[in-house]
């Protein structure tokens, strides 16, 4: 079953002073059920509008929203006890202490002073809870933000941006949190722009760019959407290269490696074409991309001349 | 919507405003206790004369006066109560937990009006038992009879009426505004300035002036100067503030809908 499905969906703003600004350009996404994913994209790509669509906080132009089955628009109060949300920079009343901001959250749907007291300790509040979150830092405000999500013990956790302001401990501890909560079966949204936390905490990804999804898929798939080359290692690298080449493929050498360049469907062609002209091989492997690298270049503004 | 009511009636309580400005009203209850204790002296005290000493019957009088920066507290109150949630962005997690946005709205509306009005009745009750205790100590309870206790309750809870109602006009310009300050600055540049021009440039609209109105119902005197120029009855110039207050809150409600929260 999927948690969040997302087709052909579209939000322009209108300007102030005339014109619209389009946010999402017929994005179309789906989430599976379980696990964490991750959905990455530039500054402006549209992940929080598309977070805000999804809770309806923000009404689409066009396209449709689901999440867990319930049409965005019209039956999200059927489905919302279920879901844990924090957009954005989480917002609370700086004069009142965390506790009773979760309170206040908690007394919505009836929760209790226990089911807040474990939420704050789950997020390591529990000795600042008392304290008034004027005084909390960056990092703490955060923490409390994604003990507000857990609040309600919810089967979908959407975060937008959850590792915001925190040092490289509150991370590690966020990014731990949120693997567990993947690996209890809940499924956990992520916007980030860290690539490399999504890629030691997600199990799939979707990129969006332009307010379109560029790539989605498990996070192996879509760093070998772009990847594709082959790397040859042999010990006479100019003589594999030209052979390569008579042969028909593009080449390119770095660190006394060869990059076979594209898609090649058969890298035994590779293998045997070498080995017939006396060179034989030492290593061959599909080059490896870095999140950074496909990020990159999946959401470089290509259309813009 | 039951619990909406009730969540947002104890964010009420807890707001730092509220404690503060509670406070600061107690206080300035047990001060002006002590200014009577002192400047009156135990009875008898001569009816009509300019003689110090407190007399409980003009009760009746210090709430009427009390009831206007009740009234205006009320303005200000129900703006910054929906002003300080745009301002602070709880309203997104808000509707993250309740997306249904009218109950959520008129949840708020309403804990205003009942926080405003518990809390101005709250006030006036104290104020009443101190200065009762005064007289009773240096001062006189004549005249004090069952009539009279009735006309002083009934202008204090016109006072908190009015107040009640009042906050709902500040919430509702403060949730069209998302903003507190803009909202405290529509209300009073209307009331302080908008109201004296019509009723300079246009005395025939003065019977429509919320203003006026509020204060007819306030005083309910025929003799009052906002009465005659009201001229209405005590019930129509309540029926006139409440229709405003209605449409006020149907406004805002409609705006809060149709809106993104972003």
């Amino acid at each position: 079953m999927n948690v969040i499905e997302v087709e052909e969906l579209t939000k322009r703003y209108r300007r102030f002073r005339g014109g619209t600004t389009v946010a999402l350009a017929g994005l179309d996404l789906v989430v599976p059920s379980g696990g964490v994913f991750g959905f990455l994209g530039p500054n402006g790509a549209g992940k929080t509008t598309t977070i805000r669509c999804l809770l309806g906080l923000v009404r689409p132009s066009s396209g449709k929203c689901r999440l867990l089955g319930a049409d965005t628009r019209g039956e999200l109060a059927g489905v919302v006890g279920r879901v844990g949300a924090m957009v954005e920079a989480p917002a609370f009343f700086p004069g009142m202490s965390g506790r009773k901001n979760l309170a206040l959250l908690g007394g919505l749907e009836g929760l209790g002073r226990s089911t807040v007291t474990a939420s704050l300790e789950r997020v390591g509040l529990g000795e600042r809870g008392d304290h008034k979150v004027k005084t909390y830092s960056l990092g703490m405000k955060q923490r409390l933000g994604i003990a507000a999500a857990l609040l309600k013990d919810p089967e979908v956790l959407i975060l937008d941006e959850p590792a915001n302001g925190l040092d490289p401990a509150g991370i590690k501890e966020v990014r731990e949190l949120l693997r567990s909560l993947g690996a209890e079966g809940r499924t956990v949204f992520v916007s980030s722009h860290i690539l490399s936390e999504v890629r030691q905490m997600c199990d799939h990804v979707a990129i969006l760019a332009r307010g379109k999804c560029v790539a989605t898929g498990s996070v192996d798939e879509v760093l070998h959407m772009e990847a594709g080359g082959l790397v040859v290692g042999v010990d006479d690298v100019a003589k594999a290269r030209s052979i390569l080449e008579q042969n028909g493929f593009a080449v390119t050498v770095a660190n006394d490696r060869i990059l076979v360049a594209g898609a090649v469907p058969d890298p035994s062609r590779i293998t045997k074409t070498l080995a017939d002209n006396g060179v034989f091989l030492r290593e061959l492997r599909r080059e490896e991309a870095d999140l950074e690298t496909v990020f990159l270049e999946l959401t470089a503004d290509k259309e813009q001349p | 919507m039951t619990r909406i009511l009730w969540v947002e009636l104890r964010r009420f309580a807890w707001r730092r405003s509220f404690r503060f400005f509670g406070l600061v009203a107690i206080g300035g209850i047990i001060l002006a206790g002590i200014i009577t204790f002192f400047t009156s002296h135990p009875g008898p005290i001569p009816v009509d004369s300019f003689d110090p000493g407190f007399r409980l019957r003009t009760l009746t009088e210090i709430f009427g006066g009390t009831s206007i920066p009740l009234i205006i507290l009320g303005l200000a109150f129900g703006a910054s109560f929906i002003g300080a949630e745009w301002h602070a962005g709880t309203i997104t997690p808000l509707l993250t937990w309740a997306p249904r946005r009218i109950p959520v709205i008129l949840g708020k509306v309403v804990a205003a009006m009942i926080g405003v009005f518990l809390s101005a009745i709250a006030l006036q009750t104290i104020l009443g038992v101190v200065l009762w205790l005064v007289a009773l100590m240096r001062g006189t309870t004549e005249g004090t009879d069952l009539a009279w206790f009735g006309e002083t309750i009934g202008v204090a809870l016109r006072g908190a009426t009015v107040a009640a109602l009042m906050s709902t006009l500040g919430f509702a310009i403060g949730s069209i505004a998302r903003n507190t300050t803009t909202a405290l600055i529509i209300g009073f540049v209307y009331f302080a300035i908008g109201e004296a021009l019509i009723r300079g440039l246009k005395p025939g609209w003065q019977p429509w002036l919320v203003g006026d109105n509020a204060a007819a119902f306030l005083v309910a005197n025929p003799d009052d100067i906002f009465f005659a120029g009201v001229g209405r009855t005590t019930l129509s110039a309540f029926l006139v503030v409440v229709a405003y207050a209605g449409a006020a809150t149907a406004l805002a409600t409609a705006w809060f809908q149709t809106r993104d929260v972003t």
